[in-house]
């Protein structure tokens, strides 16, 4: 029974499109019923016996400051208090780059934003807890502050936010691959522009919560908590602790949306774990919605100039790209989402010779890090603006030039990024057919506008962020005769639809239904090693995790089936809880009859399946020498997407709404269709956010002025535009299954698709955001008096 | 955000109410649809020792008309308001006011009186007491200094309901019932003009809004819009209610009410818009020069996320809009 399939093609899947019956299926989320009933359990809902609640003082004197003093005496006289937790106690920096990890549990030494937190009290109960916030006294010594990453630079010799981080810069890379200045002087066709992006916030509606009970008598932590990334939560807590990752359990509640906000540890799961320990109670810590903003981990706020270089005919020759990163006071994702941002240069065009020359700022505002789509969203809005704008200056339509570039299977950039699959061309081809894009554009009244923008973006990462070459997803796959089919994985369903997507791709490899198979994820003690949702890798990682543990169950269960059935195990299928011969139909058998015959004889069937991605190095092609940062934006494969956006500027008021989005996007073999559609559709609402309403806002001392959702403008459903919403016939013959993303690519055109669309209104392009009614209006009176 | 500790009364009839409110004067906060109200208390923007609950007098809810006269029990939620039929077929600007505010959610809780009562807005005061504490108090929260303006002593927070605008154009009276007995007043008197006590009973005082009266003689046509950063949810960054008489469709104009909100300490008429219309025929040089003149009689600060030469520039651009549509005059 040692049975291992010998590996078909890459990651163990066929070269060839399959026929599904469970795969490609619009059925229902699992977690659907229990979330619109108001059953789902989400961590804040918890309490366990003799449980008492954390809560944190915050800084709100000073964006930038030194710690002179913490007197926690009183708060610890009042009676109901249990802890106090300060700075000094857990130094042990945290970060999900364990290179530049430079965050602690409270702050220690000094603030670097106007809200970071200073203290922690564990108490019997909230209100208690506020009260001894409010007798924990600070003394600051104010530092200068820095808002601006420019002046960071400027004046870092004289004031350094991190001491070991010289001028002020986390990191900075130049990445160059070809002749660029060569290329340009051989163009027909060049521009330059300067764009910068705002600074937003990922909104999800759970704020972070975390509860954390330790058990002194044997020194176990068990920590529930909202996130993306158990595997990396419990590793750094680790750290932190200095508890071995054995003697700590992660498990995931209900989470309420992360959007990369969740995608690295939380200060609530630190202090919650912290002053457990420190209590030998469970406590509980519950991040406010202006806790959310301040801990924030949200879009880099980038600087960006891009120059892009077409010879006559319109092909790409040359791109440069220079970009600052605000990242606010932390490291975080910094210098990944950094070198990401160089990266998607390269792609969904073919660019010849390209040159990126990036840098991550610290300034004194609430940390920057991973949000969906990062590192792609705002040099997708130069990018796609700059070629919109080129096509004008060579007198086509956006859409000829777009197709012409566009990569095609088999592509390999000039970085090495290389990209198996790409139905990019079909994306394009159908949101313009059925948007009737060529007809309107450029024809429509003043006032009203069209725009075209592509994307495209990661399934899956190359590398974990630490050192390792284990696999980045195990699926425990368990059959037995009691419970069925159960999978165990460690993976965090977050709202994406994991979970429902898992049970598809099990019931289509074990040939039954998908409401056969019990999904047990969200655990690191009972679920096989899973990296995190981020970066659009689960449902490519699982996959292909899925079928290697589905064969060997399947081997196992055609090898006993072949002695009930009278023929040979290699000639039989399993299809729709049957196995059967595929030369002697009669022979058939029903699954659940071997399956019972096998757990009589051995017992449980048990198998577990791996995934690990390929490591493509990144190196220059031509020179073949290494490039720094350039394994980051290589992935197993790319989901590509192309969106058309019509707009409606009310030149009287300045207001922009967008009446319809019509997208067509491929994502592979669509796994679930009606969860692609809720995907994209979200995607289109998250990033129209950002390009119209959506900005943080920070006073001239580093203090937030709209940390609520009442003052941070998110568009509502009153804002939602009419979506046509395409998936085009797509299939990665190397992929399980055929899947590619479909969760952050759609993110990508929203942006650069709407500010097209308003200069084809009103012949304004905007390289700024948030586009609102104040600057279109300013900028149709600059228009006016220009003409 | 947890809501402070109080007492929770909840008085049978209007006669209790009164000396309820009389016994706790400045310590108690009556609440009705308390939409408006929770979010302050969470906010310790006001800690009272008593809620006084308005949910059993049954007498303050309901619409009726009598005599020329629509009469609205300010416990009638926005809701019931909106879709009532004798307001969306007599008073259907109104209606839509009533429609607009908050978001579907609130509306059935949400009353027409509490929003009459609302409280001045401004983006240094409706914050959590963690924000506010990041800053000395403004003027508005017992401080000396406002903090939009630098000035002393003086608060310019925003009046921002939607509904009284309309009410006041329309020439509505309010009934207020106290110890002293009752009294009836234009709405438009209700309004203090004072950031920090923006009514006359909203800091506490011993009466209570029983009544609105609109009377349905006085205008022919009457029209509301709001604009706002999106279409649900947000306050108004400007809302303005026009009611106009005219002699005959089309016809002359004999009284004209503009009634804005969102740009003053309370709702604020432009008379001296409304009395370039008055007489006149509707053509658009009238109407142009009454939204200039309605642009220049307002002061907005900036109080919201919006500068006040914004704010300025749509009320022009929305008093022109509705004359033109109530005058039924083409662009």
């Amino acid at each position: 029974m040692n049975y291992k399939p010998a590996p078909e093609g890459f990651a163990g899947v066929s070269l060839m499109k399959e026929k599904f019956t469970q795969v490609g299926k619009s059925v229902p989320r699992v977690d659907a019923p229990q979330k619109v009933k108001g059953e789902a359990i989400y961590t804040g809902d918890m309490t366990l016996p003799g449980m008492v609640y954390g809560k944190i003082k915050r800084c709100t004197e000073y964006a930038h400051a030194i710690i002179k003093k913490i007197d926690c005496s009183k708060a610890l006289a009042l009676p109901g208090v249990l802890a106090v937790l300060t700075g000094d106690e857990a130094p042990n920096k945290w970060g999900i780059v364990p290179q530049s990890a430079n965050e602690t549990a409270l702050a220690v030494g000094k603030v670097r934003f106007h809200g970071e937190g200073v203290a922690a009290v564990a108490a019997v109960d909230e209100e208690t807890a506020e009260a001894a916030l409010d007798l924990i006294e600070v003394a600051y010594e104010p530092l200068p502050v820095l808002l601006d990453p420019f002046e960071s630079m400027e004046r870092a010799g004289e004031m350094l936010i991190h001491e070991d981080s010289p001028g002020n810069i986390l990191h900075a890379g130049d990445q160059v691959y070809g002749d660029v200045d060569k290329a340009f002087t051989e163009c027909a066709y060049v521009l330059e522009k300067e764009f910068r992006t705002s600074y937003v916030n990922h909104a999800f509606l759970e704020p972070h919560s975390a509860l954390a009970s330790y058990d002194p008598q044997n020194g176990q932590l068990h920590l529930w908590a909202s996130s993306q990334v158990p595997h990396y939560l419990h590793r750094q807590m680790s750290n932190v602790l200095e508890i071995p990752m054995n003697k700590i359990r992660v498990t995931l509640p209900t989470v309420g949306g992360g959007f990369g906000g969740k995608g690295e540890a939380a200060s609530s799961e630190f202090i919650a774990c912290l002053l457990s320990r420190k209590t030998g109670r469970p406590v509980k810590v519950t991040f406010e919605r202006n806790e959310v903003f301040f801990t924030h981990k949200g879009r880099h706020i980038c600087y960006m100039k891009m120059k892009i270089g077409l010879d006559k005919n319109g092909y790409i020759q040359a791109v440069d790209f220079d970009n600052t990163l605000d990242g606010g006071a932390y490291a975080g994702w910094g210098v990944v989402v950094m070198f990401y941002t160089a990266s998607m240069i390269h792609l969904p065009y073919k660019v010849p010779n390209a040159r990126a020359r990036v840098r991550r700022v610290y300034t004194n505002k609430p940390t920057c890090g991973a949000m969906r789509g990062l590192g792609g969203v705002q040099p997708r809005f130069a990018m796609e603006c700059l070629l919109d704008e080129l096509a004008e200056m060579m007198g086509v339509s956006p859409y000829e030039l777009k197709i012409k570039n566009a990569v095609e299977s088999g592509h390999t950039a000039i970085n090495n990024l290389y990209v198996p699959h790409s139905e990019y061309k079909k994306c394009l081809q159908t949101a313009v057919e059925k948007s009737g894009y060529l007809e309107k554009h450029g024809k429509l009244p003043f006032g009203k506008g069209i725009g075209l923008a592509g994307g495209y973006y990661i399934s899956g990462t190359a590398y974990t962020l630490y050192q390792s070459y284990k696999p980045h997803t195990s699926v425990l796959l368990r059959v037995d005769t009691e419970g069925g089919v159960t999978l165990h994985c460690a993976a965090a369903e977050i709202g994406q639809g994991c979970t429902t997507v898992m049970a598809q791709m099990a019931a289509e490899a074990l040939g039954i239904r998908y409401e056969d198979v019990h999904i047990v994820l969200g655990d690191t003690e009972l679920g096989a090693f899973d990296l995190g949702s981020f970066a659009s890798r689960l449902t490519y990682a699982a996959g292909a995790a899925i079928k290697e543990a589905a064969a060997e169950i399947n081997q196992k269960l055609k090898e006993v089936a072949s002695g009930m059935l009278g023929c040979r195990a290699d000639q039989l299928a399993i299809k729709d809880r049957k196995i059967y011969s595929m030369y002697e139909t009669k022979k058939t058998i029903e699954w659940e009859k071997v399956v019972q015959a096998c757990v009589n004889s051995v017992g449980a069937l048990t198998s577990i399946g791996h995934y690990s991605p390929p490591r493509r190095k990144g190196i220059d092609l031509i020179s073949g020498n290494r490039v720094q940062g350039a394994n980051i934006g290589h992935s197993p494969t790319f989901g590509f997407s192309c969106q058309i956006h019509e707009v409606d500027v009310d030149l009287e008021t300045g207001r922009i709404r967008v009446t319809k989005v019509t997208e067509a996007g491929d994502c592979g073999q669509a796994v679930n269709p009606m969860s692609v559609e809720g995907q994209v559709e979200g995607s289109i609402m998250f990033a129209m956010g950002q390009a119209l309403y959506e900005e943080i806002k920070l006073d001239e001392n580093g203090k937030l002025l709209n940390p609520s959702l009442h003052d941070y403008k998110t568009p509502t459903v009153m804002e939602m535009p009419e979506m046509d919403t395409n998936i085009v016939d797509s299939y990665d013959p190397t992929a399980p299954f055929g899947v590619k993303e479909t969760g952050e690519g759609a993110v990508q055109p929203t942006i650069p698709a709407i500010v097209n669309a308003i200069d084809d209104a009103i012949g304004v392009r905007f390289t700024e955001l948030p586009i609102t009614p104040e600057k279109v209006l300013k900028a149709l009176k600059k228009k006016k008096e220009a003409d | 955000m947890r809501l402070p500790k109080f007492q929770y009364l909840e008085p049978a009839t209007l006669a209790e109410t009164i000396p309820l409110l009389m016994e706790h004067q400045g310590r108690s906060k009556v609440i009705a649809g308390g939409t408006d109200l929770l979010v302050a208390l969470k906010q310790r923007l006001h800690t009272p020792a008593y809620l006084i609950s308005l949910s059993n007098l049954a007498a303050l809810k309901g619409i009726r008309e009598e005599d020329g006269m629509v009469t609205i029990g300010p416990l009638t939620t926005l809701e019931g308001v909106s879709a009532a039929p004798l307001i969306r077929e007599k008073l259907p600007g109104l209606a839509q006011a009533a429609w607009e505010v908050g978001s579907p959610l609130l509306r059935p809780m949400a009353t027409i009186g509490g929003n009459l009562c609302l409280d001045n807005r401004c983006r240094f005061y409706n914050q959590s007491l963690f924000w506010r504490s990041a800053r000395q108090p403004c003027c508005k929260a017992g401080g000396k200094v406002c903090h939009v303006t630098n000035k002393e002593n003086a608060c310019f927070s925003t009046y921002s309901g939607d509904v009284a605008p309309v009410l006041i154009a329309l020439q509505a009276e309010i009934k207020l019932v106290g110890s002293q007995g009752e009294r009836i007043l234009p709405l438009e008197q209700f309004y203090t003009g004072d950031g920090r006590r923006p009514n006359l009973i909203g800091g506490g005082e011993a009466e209570l809004l029983t009544e609105i009266r609109i009377p349905l003689s006085s205008h022919t046509g009457c029209m509301y819009k709001k604009y706002r950063l999106r279409d649900s949810i947000d306050f108004p960054v400007v809302g303005v209610a026009v009611a106009l008489r005219l002699d005959q469709p089309q016809g002359i104009c004999r009284e004209a009410k503009i009634v804005i909100t969102g740009v003053g300490s309370r709702p604020v008429e432009a008379t001296q818009a409304g009395e370039k219309l008055t007489g006149r025929e509707m053509r658009p040089e009238f109407i142009l020069a009454a939204s200039e003149t309605a642009a220049a009689e307002i002061h907005p600060v900036r109080t919201d996320q919006v500068g006040p030469s914004f704010k300025r520039h749509l009320v022009r651009v929305m008093v022109a809009e509705i004359i033109r549509e109530l005058g039924g005059v083409d662009r």
